[in-house]
């Protein structure tokens, strides 16, 4: 037990920021995810003793933190308290937004139009700043599947930005 | 093309980030134990009645639309916003409805916590019984002081499956049955159940890698057995037609 929590207080120091920035593309203000980072924390924390190894313990913990994001953007935490959410299925309910769309509306077009699945690796990718092997950690995915969405996203968005930037640019002019 | 695309889109991100200062860890203990007397506060009347939802291995919330009100009658005219479409829950509150004391206790316990999620507070008193599950589970609509509609699972005294709580929005046509599942542990199957409109006949699904097909009655549906499938279920209406909820969403 002991060793979970130190591991826990390890996880919340070197994946904060990731967190709060996954955070933030669910609850759309850094104040929010703030605070659904911390109860993501705390629940996890709360609860060490359910973890059962079935993987890493940063994938766990980072599911509970987006769970615990996902219910302060859809309002539906249990009134009667703490709903654990850690499995894989909860993160389908996640379709992260750009926190500030408008310093960059043609990025947030072209992520607008990815695949739910691609774009949560692409925002857990570039957004988050997480290697394929952590991403694939938070979603309970294989890192080879990471690679051939995020390969699949990169080739989308790129095709896209390239239109969205020409549109703008024919605007300006 | 693709070292220097993953800069371009790295940069283009970076520049949705915003500054982020670290709480320290002292901040996250305090509320583990908040989180902790809670769940110990919910633990003693478990011994009456409620046993506790720690062990709920999977929750999938369809939440929906505020539907309008009809046939609002006087006396629960601010249960109707909430059960809206719920013909089993649009009724005076009679004996069947209390809940337990014990169990109503400890949701007003836990309101005296509510965590400014937005949920709202639980109304024990809207309480509305609806049906009784064959394995002696009861299922109950309960509205929130925001009008939310909240679907509680109680389990049969003595039984390791407790209670569960979710709520979400009122339902609607296209967001027509709430969607939960809870399994307390390993060696129980899970029960995946929901409180649906009344137009809808019956839900969809695949178990198992079979389609199994969970009749309505009294508008609720329930079904225990793996439920892998459940993110994508088919609702099936009175008249014959079909919508397929992605997450407890219609994607028609």
């Amino acid at each position: 037990v002991n060793d979970l929590e130190a591991e826990i207080e390890r996880i919340y120091r070197d994946r904060y920021v990731a967190l709060c920035r996954v955070a933030a593309s669910v609850t759309g203000t850094v104040e929010t995810a703030r605070e659904a980072v911390q109860e993501g924390f705390a629940l996890a924390f709360a609860h060490r003793a359910e973890f059962r190894g079935e993987g890493p313990l940063e994938g766990w913990v980072s599911r509970i933190v987006l769970r615990a994001a996902l219910d302060t953007r859809r309002r539906s935490a249990s009134s009667l308290g703490v709903v654990l959410d850690e499995t894989r299925e909860g993160t389908l309910l996640w379709t992260p937004e750009l926190p500030h769309a408008d310093r960059d509306p043609a990025l947030a077009a072209a992520v607008g139009g990815l695949p739910s699945r691609q774009r949560q690796i692409v925002f857990l990718r570039y957004f988050a700043d997480l290697t394929h092997a952590q991403v694939a950690e938070i979603l309970g995915i294989s890192p080879n599947t990471v690679s051939a969405a995020l390969h699949q996203a990169r080739t989308a968005l790129a095709r896209q930005l390239e239109q969205e930037d020409a549109h703008a640019q024919e605007v300006q002019q | 093309m693709t070292d220097g695309l993953d800069q371009a889109l790295s940069e283009r991100f970076a520049l949705q980030h915003d500054e982020l200062s670290m709480p320290d860890f002292a901040d996250v203990l305090r509320r583990a134990t908040q989180i902790t007397s809670r769940t110990e506060a919910r633990k003693r009347p478990s011994t009456h009645r409620l046993p506790a939802t720690l062990g709920v291995r999977r929750v999938l919330i369809a939440a929906v639309a505020v539907a309008a009100l009809v046939g609002v009658g006087v006396a629960i005219a601010t249960s109707f916003g909430a059960f809206s479409g719920i013909s089993a829950a649009q009724h005076p509150q009679g004996p069947a409805d209390k809940l337990d004391p014990a169990l109503a206790a400890a949701i007003n316990a836990e309101n005296a916590h509510e965590n400014g999620l937005g949920a709202g507070k639980l109304l024990p008193d809207s309480a509305r019984f609806i049906r009784q599950l064959a394995g002696g589970e009861r299922i109950y609509a309960l509205s929130t002081t925001t009008n939310m509609l909240c679907v509680l699972l109680v389990g049969q005294p003595g039984s390791n499956l407790g209670d569960a709580t979710s709520c979400g929005d009122p339902l609607s046509q296209n967001e027509p049955t709430t969607i939960t599942s809870v399994q307390p542990d390993s060696a129980t199957p899970p029960l995946a159940y929901g409180i649906a409109i009344d137009s809808v006949a019956s839900v969809s699904f695949t178990a198992a890698g079979q389609e199994v097909t969970v009749p309505v009655k009294d508008n609720v549906w329930a079904y225990q057995g793996e439920n892998s499938g459940l993110d994508a279920l088919t609702v099936h209406f009175d008249d014959g037609s079909t919508a397929l909820l992605h997450n407890g969403v219609s994607t028609s």
